[in-house]
């Protein structure tokens, strides 16, 4: 709110060209522009809430000490998610490098026999999903946590990982098979529970 | 009957408007179709919700560290992609390197005397027998001779004169020259062999 009473409201690109002249402050409005989106982002690929805002922080930080390498012929929040998209994977690179740690607790497959047995509640649903997110590989999760959390069409995806938007489709395609199977075989072992 | 596939699109937004509306349209009747796509929007759904949110500061806490120049842990980014490639291109060049030095800087050996080529010619006239030599056995003779040039530099690939004058022993046993050439064979196998051990 203080910045928006001090700053007049900039687009991204005034904003990264005060970046380039050292203008710490101008960071700051980006920041507070697209935290949200982008704690959002790193968390749909690393998976722990712990570590999201010290990913978020480094790179923001790499959008202020790198902010030439924005050659501006694409859009900025494309740059900015690419950035991010790459340090979260580096994050999971960094990660299975040493000793693995339990994902989101809360993020974890209910027990067995808590579910309805007649399929799965869309609350329950979207808790299987989310735990099952986990288990994707970070290829489809990017893409889903691009086009799910973030909104961006197939389009700005595939601007977003420099890939074919034919590559996005299939990703996010197979993606979704590979949560719907699981959550269908969820479902499935609930009910072969529930039934004498 | 829509596939999977249209019907993500469809929950995308990414179908063209009238294919969008045609779904609905038959969604509206066809109760099966309307739980598929709301199957399908269920498990879309569920990849959403449950970010965390910046705790209160975070944005003055990055402008703080902006402000404090450059973190070494910041700039020191991984590389993006492996590099093993990369080693063991080096290990390869390297090596390849160290191979060429040593092959260029490694003393010439001279060539073998005269005599010694004439010498070598000699035992084999010696040991061939009266059978006159077959196009093969010609053959089989200049390649040993060739082989035996490379592998020990002793002696050189015979010149047309001397292969003519290995020619001109026709009347030579067959038994002698296969036991000339399998001697010569394996002589040469055996040179392998000890200077792969090396």
């Amino acid at each position: 709110m203080l910045m928006e009473m001090t700053r007049p409201v900039q687009d991204d690109l005034e904003l990264v060209k005060l970046i380039r002249q050292g203008d710490a402050a101008a960071l700051r409005v980006i920041v507070e522009r697209y935290q949200d989106r982008l704690f959002a982002l790193i968390y749909g690929i690393v998976r722990d809430r712990q570590e999201v805002e010290d990913v978020a922080q480094d790179v923001f930080l790499k959008v202020y000490l790198r902010i030439n390498s924005f050659d501006e012929r694409s859009k900025f929040y494309t740059w900015l998610y690419r950035v991010a998209v790459n340090a979260a994977k580096d994050h999971i690179k960094k990660r299975s490098r040493r000793p693995a740690v339990a994902l989101d607790e809360d993020a974890g497959l209910p027990a067995q026999g808590d579910s309805p047995a007649a399929g799965a509640s869309t609350a329950e649903t979207r808790r299987i999903v989310r735990a099952e997110i986990a288990a994707l590989p970070v290829r489809y999760r990017e893409v889903l946590t691009l086009r799910e959390l973030e909104g961006l069409s197939y389009t700005e995806v595939a601007a977003v990982l420099q890939i074919s938007i034919g590559t996005v489709e299939s990703r996010l395609h197979r993606a979704r098979k590979q949560l719907k199977r699981r959550l269908d075989r969820y479902v499935r072992r609930s009910d072969s529970l529930e039934t004498p | 009957m829509f596939d999977e596939a249209t019907l993500w699109k469809l929950l995308d937004r990414e179908l063209p408007p009238t294919e969008a509306a045609r779904i609905e349209a038959a969604a509206r009747t066809d109760p099966a179709l309307a739980e598929r796509i709301a199957h399908l929007r269920a498990i879309k759904d569920g990849v959403l919700g449950d970010a965390p949110t910046p705790s209160a500061g975070f944005a003055a806490r990055v402008e703080a560290r902006a402000r404090e120049g450059t973190p070494f842990q910041v700039l020191a980014e991984p590389p993006r992609r492996s590099q093993t490639w990369l080693k063991v291109a080096a290990v390869l060049l390297i090596g390849l390197g160290i191979t060429n030095l040593y092959v260029s800087l490694r003393p010439l050996r001279a060539d073998p005397p005269p005599d010694l080529v004439q010498q070598r010619l000699d035992d084999y006239k010696n040991a061939l027998s009266d059978a006159p030599l077959t196009a093969l056995q010609t053959r089989q003779i200049r390649a040993v001779l060739v082989r035996h040039d490379k592998e020990d530099e002793l002696i050189r690939q015979p010149t047309a004169n001397q292969l003519r004058d290995i020619l001109a022993l026709e009347k030579r046993s067959r038994e002698k020259i296969r036991a000339v050439l399998s001697n010569e064979q394996r002589a040469i196998l055996d040179r392998d062999k000890a200077d792969n051990r090396k």
